[in-house]
């Protein structure tokens, strides 16, 4: 891959009706890093994403994704929403699930290639699911769910991956294992993960954007009491998950 | 000769059935039941409209469907908040419009209780032919868009970065509905065919947990029903439409107190 950045924001602007939720956001993510995008809810961290994923356009201000236009790009970027968008009891296995990936990709007619198949089983052993390809949705763990979605984003080969709140159902021993799974995958996909849990990510991302309407800071060394304060309207404990266990520089 | 028209609507409650349990499935998982019952109910209009004019109604019924289905299929997605509002006008509208045709046809009174229960005793050759060509292709476009049509019923959002035509898929997904319907008008007629598109496949979906089983265990049941609807309602002399329902309504039912052995 050349050297176009992964995420390019210009001067972005977006207004709902009368109420500004972004002003003025300007950042750059180069491709093989590892994002976080934290603030306070409501501070347009969930905005933010669907303007990347041209799911929405801004008011002003230019966005690139891999040096295209946002809608264009869209199929080269893997996505995990904050809720899963469908019900648990639709009759769907995790494969079938995993599968739906490949759309946009795969032929248009017919059954899904061989190719396929292989493509959603290896992304279903990367995040160690592939134990429970043929079990249906209704019967798996938030922390389940949350790796079949994963497995279904990867499955397109994507060169970003995106991710809303990856962890925000379940519990923190979890939230660990799906963290260390996505350093995993950042060895090769740039990630984007937005989250409100500022201490928790930044033991594993490489940068950290902090938003609250607009950016406030974009470097995970800048990260301090202060910054915090001015973020959250009052002075937070950064390192109140104890169970960090190795330093990691950034 | 008596075994004749006996073997005919055998058939016609086969063909139905195939029609019942593939698209019956995409109705119950998508969850479009009122929407179908709106189309159901406006083909009344177009057939009302091809009998003044002398023409044979299943022609008018199925452009009829198909053009409330994409009106409907419209509305659905321009006007989320008062869907069920403009779908219940559109419903009522076409019906009105084919009883007012069908009251100013002129000659012999139409048996318009045959449009609105169905006859299955009465189907004839032509109107089976025209049954097997609906239902071939309505297999023929869902084995080609599997992918898609599961895509857009389970997560459309998500089909949608994927670059499903989601808009696309969803309004043909209604004319493949619509298009099922007149199928299934045949046999039980346009007031009762919603039970017997939703029916099969929501008893099927408490045993099995795949689309395309549920479609396979769907056709079987419509199979059942319509067979044992006609058996049943032959010797008495009862109306053979409503027999199919009111044995698939109690079967349905019943199932709901049955306690999915597959379930963990």
């Amino acid at each position: 891959m050349n050297n176009v950045p992964a995420i390019l924001i210009d001067k972005v602007n977006f207004s709902h009706g009368d109420l500004r939720i972004l002003e003025d956001v300007s950042f750059t993510v180069e491709q093989g890093e590892f994002i976080g995008i934290v603030g306070p809810s409501g501070g347009g961290k969930t905005t933010l994403l669907k303007l990347m994923l041209g799911l929405i356009k801004p008011s002003s201000g230019k966005i690139e994704v891999l040096g295209q236009k946002p809608t264009l790009a869209q199929r080269r970027i893997g996505y995990v929403s904050q809720y899963p968008t469908f019900r648990r009891d639709f009759p769907i296995s995790v494969l079938q699930t995993v599968l739906l990936g490949r759309l946009g990709i795969t032929k248009t007619f017919g059954d899904y290639s061989k190719e396929d198949y292989e493509i959603a089983h290896r992304s279903m052993k990367e995040v160690e699911i592939d134990h429970l390809a043929d079990r249906t949705l209704e019967n798996l763990s938030g922390g389940e769910i949350q790796r079949v979605l994963l497995a279904r984003a990867i499955s397109s080969s994507p060169e970003i991956l995106m991710l809303d709140e990856p962890t925000a159902n379940i519990d923190m021993r979890v939230e660990e294992d799906i963290f260390e799974v996505l350093k995993r995958l950042n060895q090769r996909i740039t990630i984007i993960v937005v989250s409100h849990d500022i201490g928790f990510i930044s033991q594993y991302v490489t940068k950290v954007a902090c938003l609250q309407r607009t950016l406030i800071c974009h470097e995970a060394e800048a990260l301090n009491a202060e910054v915090i304060e001015k973020l959250y309207g009052q002075p937070i404990n950064i390192i109140h998950h104890s169970h960090c266990k190795h330093g990691e520089e950034h | 000769m008596q075994h004749q028209f006996l073997q005919l609507s055998l058939a016609g409650g086969l063909l139905a059935s195939i029609g019942c349990g593939v698209i019956g499935t995409y109705v119950v998982v998508k969850r479009i039941g009122y929407l179908a019952g709106g189309i159901a109910h406006a083909i009344l209009g177009g057939m009302g409209v091809a009998y003044f004019f002398g023409r044979d109604p299943l022609y008018g019924a199925i452009i009829a469907s198909i053009i409330s289905a994409l009106i409907i299929g419209w509305v659905s997605l321009r006007f989320k908040q008062q869907e069920d509002t403009i779908i219940g006008a559109l419903w009522a509208i076409g019906m009105s419009i084919g009883v007012i045709f069908i009251a100013k046809t002129p000659g012999y009174n139409v048996d318009l209780m045959g449009y609105l229960f169905g006859n299955i005793l009465l189907i004839n050759p032509d109107q089976l032919y025209a049954m097997l060509l609906l239902n071939l292709s309505v297999i023929a476009l869902t084995f080609m868009l599997y992918k898609q049509f599961l895509a857009i019923s389970f997560d459309e959002e998500f089909a949608k970065l994927r670059g499903v035509k989601v808009t696309a898929i969803y309004l043909l997904l209604l004319c493949m509905v619509a298009i099922t319907i007149v199928l299934l008008i045949q046999v039980v007629g346009l007031v009762l065919v919603i039970a017997l598109l939703t029916m099969p496949a929501a008893i099927a979906g408490r045993f099995v947990h795949s689309i395309g089983k549920m479609m396979i265990l769907a056709t079987l049941l419509g199979v059942l029903f319509t067979t044992g609807g006609i058996a049943i309602s032959y010797e008495p002399n009862l109306p053979t439409g409503s027999t199919i329902i009111l044995l698939a309504g109690i079967t349905y039912l019943f199932s709901l107190l049955v306690k999915n052995p597959l379930t963990k």
